[in-house]
């Protein structure tokens, strides 16, 4: 489930360097959420321009991250031939021989990835109504700011839906992963 | 993944058919719900709870899942709460022991359903992703909105999702269960 042993730099050979990796990110998410709410609307549209590379960081949803995608991801057209720079052959796959081809998930991964979105799932309805209840609170004594940040809000919960899967994925693997995995050279 | 009565409301749920039809029935009546109370929010904000209150009634009392009663069983996979055994021993504060194992079947989820609750949640967890992000597109607009749609529109529209979309929350992963799960064979 884990496809990379570094990201970013950060080595995440074993548990406790994966779960670093998850605090730092959701670190990271609580810092533009406090920056985005101090500096206002200005810096909401690039914030929200950039949702899919945050929520997406960490994999699964996407390649290119520390877990394995869940699901085979669109391929971009192969633009070596002018038949197919024309799209007349419709979309191509990946050279398997590339180091960056989708391998379906085997039977423990996609019961993993089907264990982290039930808890994530279970997380997500309990945050749910804390941010439904919260919302409904500072609405009560400071219904223009709440109404103003509505927008960054929904966008920070957006991003915390995305990513809580792999969150998870990550937190909970197991130790050190199998002896066959490899670092994958970055593109 | 069913409960040994296998009845709702006295109509028996063996048939993939019938229990199809339960869900249809429930995601009817919540849709009726869902659309009066957006046609007539303007006549009192809290209508919504109403919304609320069904969906929780079909998650808790007919599909099952989210607690103790309904179709399926708990999806937490956690025995009920011991009663006090009647015995003597038990006003002497002594614990007996049970002499034969008790019958764990009407709670306890074995690897297949386990298994079929995980990825239940698993296909339930995009739809609501992606009514989020057209949540947060439509609140986009909204905080510019466009010339040819009036604000109000908008934000009936963007109420609209958001409730759906906590009703879907609530209620997805069961209703697919429900409808995915085979005919049970008479014992």
């Amino acid at each position: 489930m884990i496809e990379q042993t570094s990201f970013l730099g950060m080595p995440l050979r074993t548990q406790r360097q994966r779960r670093l990796l998850v605090v730092l990110y959701y670190t990271v998410l609580l810092g533009f959420a406090v920056a985005g709410l101090w500096m206002g609307e200005k810096t909401w549209g690039p914030l929200v321009a950039q949702t899919l590379v945050f929520g997406g960081l960490l994999g699964g949803i996407r390649m290119g991250g520390p877990v394995k995608a869940y699901a085979r991801p669109g391929f971009p057209l192969d633009m070596d031939s002018t038949v197919h720079t024309l799209n007349l052959d419709g979309r191509k796959p990946f050279d398997p021989s590339t180091p960056e081809a989708w391998v379906p998930l085997d039977e423990r991964e996609r019961n993993r990835r089907d264990v982290a979105h039930y808890t994530a799932y279970r997380i997500l309805r309990w945050a749910f109504g804390g941010f439904v209840l919260a919302y409904f609170l500072v609405m009560g004594w400071a219904p223009a700011w709440i109404a103003d940040k509505t927008l960054f809000l929904l966008w920070v919960f957006l991003l915390y839906v995305l990513s809580l899967p792999q969150a998870v994925v990550l937190w909970t693997e197991p130790g050190e992963p199998a002896g066959e995995l490899i670092a994958l050279p970055r593109p | 993944m069913t409960e040994s009565n296998y009845t709702v409301f006295g109509i028996p749920m063996q048939q993939r058919s019938a229990r199809r039809k339960l869900v249809v029935a429930a995601y009817l009546i919540l849709a009726i719900v869902c659309g009066v109370t957006i046609a007539f929010i303007h006549v009192s904000a809290y209508l919504y709870c109403y919304a609320i209150y069904a969906a929780l009634a079909f998650s808790f009392i007919v599909f099952g899942g989210m607690g103790r009663r309904g179709l399926l069983k708990p999806f937490s996979n956690k025995p009920p709460r011991p009663e006090p055994v009647m015995v003597m021993m038990v006003q002497l504060q002594l614990r007996p022991k049970a002499l034969v194992p008790q019958d764990d079947s009407a709670w306890r989820n074995d690897e297949r359903e386990l298994s079929r609750r995980d990825r239940a949640h698993y296909q339930a967890y995009g739809p609501v992703g992606v009514m989020l992000v057209a949540l947060l597109c439509l609140m986009a607009i909204a905080n510019h909105p466009w010339p040819w749609i009036s604000l109000p529109v908008l934000m009936n529209v963007a109420f609209g999702i958001a409730l759906v979309a906590t009703v879907l929350c609530m209620t997805l992963p069961a209703a697919i269960i429900l409808w995915t799960e085979p005919d049970i064979e008479p014992m």
